[in-house]
Formats: C-alpha cells, sequence, structure tokens
C-alpha cells in the first residue's frame, strides 16, 4: 500500500544518473527494536556456531518486497573472524548504501548491526555453501583488497542486473561470489558473463503503472537508466535479489537450501 | 530548457511507480547503536557521601531504572556523562564514544531509563535508544567498520 511516484519515465530518459539530495527520513530506534534485533543476532550466532559453516550467505527481511514475491531483501557474508584471543566471532561483510545519496560502501559489521536496522520481519536466512565454495569464498573475503576489488561506488537501489554503471548490495556480493569462484575474473563485465554462463537469472521485477499522484518524484538512491529502453519501459526491471541468489545457488550445486530463523 | 519542459509535461501523463520498499536505504548510520561503557562505577552517593549506597554498574541493569545527567564532560573517546539515580542518589559515570543514535540530545538533566537485555543494558531517552551497555556476549554482537570509500 505504501506507494510513491518515483520517476516520470520520459523524465529519467533524460537523467543520466539518480537525482542527489534526497535524505532519509530520521527514525529512532526504540528499545523493543534493539532488543529483538540484539535477540535475533545471538540466536543467530548460536546457530551458526552449531553449524560446521565457517561462511554463509545471510539475509535479512529489511523490506517488505512480497508485492514482488520476494522474502528477502539483503544479504552479506557471515563468516568466522579470529577474535584475536583464540577464538571467533561472526562478522558480516557487506554492501551499504549511505541514506540520501547515490553511493554506497564495503562494510564489516557484528550480527547485531545487521539485524539492527528495523527490519520489515526479524528473520534471518542463510545458506551453506559447498566446503570446496566456502573455501575459496573465505579466501576472498579475508582479503581486504580482493573483497572490495569489484566494489562499485555509484549505485542505485533496483540497479539492471547486466550492467556495470550502478551496483546494489546484493548485486556486489553476487559478483564478488563469481570472482572468489573463478580466478580469471578481474572486472565486473567478466564477473557478469560468468554469471550469464552458469545460468544466473536475476528476479524480474513488474514496476506498475501510476495508482496515485503525489509522493516524490525520485529518491537519491531509485535510477532506472541502467535499464535497457525496451525492458524499462515495459516495466519489466531485472535486478539482483536474495531469492534468487538462493535459488540459483542451490540449483547450481553451489549451497544447501536456506536456514531460516524467525521469531 | 525545452527539452526539460517537454519532459515534464510528457511524464505528468505517463508515470512509473516504485513502493516505498525500493526506496529505502540499506543503512542509515545514525542507527548503529554507540556503544557507552563504564568509566566509573565508583557507586555512590547520596551528596552527603554517608552510608554505602547501591553500587552501580549493577544499578544500571535494573530493568526501568531512571538516571538522571549531571554533567557531561569531554573523555578521551567521547563524552562522558555523570549520571545519577533517581532515588538513592547512586551514581555513575559512563563514555559514549560515538555520535549518540536517533534524536536525542544528553544534556544535564535528561532523565535515562534503562532496560535489561540479554546483551547488555539498553539506554533510553522516552523510548528512544541512545547506547547499549553490552555484555561479553553483546560485545561479540557488535562491530562496525567501513572498509572502502
Amino acid at each position: 500500500m505504501c506507494r510513491i511516484v518515483v520517476a516520470l519515465w520520459l523524465l529519467l530518459a533524460f537523467l543520466p544518473v539518480a537525482q542527489a539530495g534526497r535524505s532519509c527520513e530520521p527514525r529512532a530506534l526504540q528499545v523493543a527494536d534493539v532488543e529483538r534485533g540484539l535477540e535475533l543476532a545471538q540466536r543467530t550466532v548460536v546457530a551458526l556456531d552449531a553449524s560446521a559453516a565457517h561462511i554463509v550467505i545471510l539475509a535479512r527481511a529489511g523490506q517488505d518486497l512480497s508485492d514482488y514475491g520476494l522474502h528477502y531483501s539483503h544479504l552479506g557474508f557471515a563468516y568466522r573472524h579470529s577474535d584475536g584471543h583464540g577464538g571467533h566471532v561472526w562478522r558480516v561483510v557487506h554492501k551499504l548504501n549511505r541514506c540520501g545519496t547515490a553511493e554506497a560502501s564495503i562494510y564489516r559489521q557484528g550480527l547485531a548491526e545487521f539485524f539492527l536496522d528495523r527490519p520489515w520481519r526479524y528473520e534471518a536466512a542463510w545458506v551453506v555453501p559447498s566446503e570446496a565454495v566456502q573455501e575459496r569464498l573465505l579466501a576472498r573475503v579475508r582479503d581486504p583488497q580482493q573483497l572490495i576489488h569489484l566494489h562499485s561506488k555509484p549505485y542505485s537501489i533496483v540497479s539492471y542486473a547486466w550492467s556495470q554503471r550502478y551496483q546494489q548490495s546484493n548485486q556486489w556480493a553476487l559478483e564478488t561470489l563469481a570472482a572468489a569462484l573463478d580466478s580469471t575474473i578481474d572486472t565486473r563485465a567478466q564477473a557478469q558473463d560468468w554469471l550469464r554462463e552458469h545460468n544466473y537469472e536475476p528476479s524480474t521485477l513488474h514496476i506498475s503503472t501510476l495508482e496515485r499522484l503525489g509522493g516524490r518524484l525520485t529518491a537519491a538512491n531509485v535510477a532506472f537508466d541502467d535499464h535497457p529502453p525496451k525492458k524499462r519501459f515495459s516495466s519489466r526491471i531485472d535486478t539482483v535479489t536474495v531469492d534468487s541468489v538462493f535459488a540459483w545457488m542451490a540449483k547450481a550445486g553451489l549451497a544447501g537450501t536456506p536456514v531460516r530463523i524467525a521469531k | 530548457m525545452n527539452l526539460w519542459i517537454a519532459a515534464i509535461l510528457a511524464g505528468s501523463v505517463l508515470l512509473i511507480e516504485t513502493p516505498c520498499a525500493f526506496a529505502k536505504s540499506e543503512l542509515s548510520s545514525k542507527l548503529t547503536v554507540p556503544i557507552a561503557s563504564v568509566v566509573d562505577a565508583g557507586s555512590t552517593l547520596a551528596s552527603d557521601g554517608a552510608s554505602a549506597a547501591v553500587v552501580l554498574p549493577a544499578a544500571l541493569s535494573q530493568a526501568g531504572a531512571s538516571l538522571v545527567v549531571l554533567s557531561v564532560t569531554a573523555g578521551a573517546k567521547g563524552s562522558v556523562y555523570l549520571l545519577e539515580r533517581a532515588g538513592d542518589g547512586a551514581r555513575v559515570s559512563i563514555e559514549i564514544g560515538a555520535e549518540i543514535a536517533g534524536t536525542v540530545t544528553l544534556s544535564v538533566g535528561t532523565t535515562i531509563e534503562t532496560s535489561a537485555v540479554a546483551a547488555g543494558t539498553v539506554l533510553s531517552v522516552a523510548g528512544e535508544v541512545v547506547a547499549l551497555i553490552p555484555t561479553e556476549v553483546g560485545r561479540a554482537l557488535m562491530h562496525h567498520e567501513q572498509l572502502s570509500d
């Protein structure tokens, strides 16, 4: 029900990049938010500790994408990280868009921060890669330079899966996974070629026509000009989603089926 | 200029929408809960310095405790807040190293509520979280580090 006008399509056709300057609405964390986020983080750590996994693809349901048939909104790589005292903690590396901007960066966070962003649902899901995939991915994640090698700062939350103009967070993770699995990959274009060759299929979001007038014209972190005009003007937006990554990894034999924790 | 006007006029008829969800950022740095640490748990006391009063920070973990900010000073890692518990005058100093979460400003006279959770003690003002004093478990769950520009 929560719909806003994002763009006039003809206007977008003339815009080279997303408009900047939109700010996020200030939102205060309430005590219950922190309590629920921390609890989910702790339960997730307990479950991950009990598994044999060293690295997993971890997702959260940060936004309600049910209108698009999607369950999860965002993923990162969660892995065992040395605590400096002979033990380990779980850390997540993921890409985040700074509020009100069309740029994003790579962060390493604790699971608390990962789940404290007032998600749509307090739910965690992950897939455990095969041992061979874990080994390669872990090596990539633990090398700071390799980890950010395919990161591209310009950001659109609905970036086209087969373009290099923007890069949304799940797209960075998927391209980084591809590079981990094929050491000859050095560019985003090569990673995308590899993903096509290995039958990855992005989700197609059907962005419907206007239901009501009003709202914002555009947001800093939304752009459509990287999508082929034919698809854009027929309201088909192909982008990398958690659900499509999970489905592809299972189908390709790269990981098992998702493990889920919900409150 | 004419191009812009034409685009706007044409676009006023043909519109594309997207749900709020896709306009929402995956990060608001303001939502990272700052970690607070106790810099002087040396307790006490009512202003007369008498009786042994309640030792903080144990009092901090008491659900629903109310603490009033007595002073704010600069610390090595951030701001140091001297807090006094309403009722018995027990005091504690805490340091918050990062920007306060949300929209709250802590100043002299502000009342802070405490809530105990498994991972630590949540400090809030009028229901809005300002910081967390983590337990060991909580500390293991928390980390924030930017790896790229």
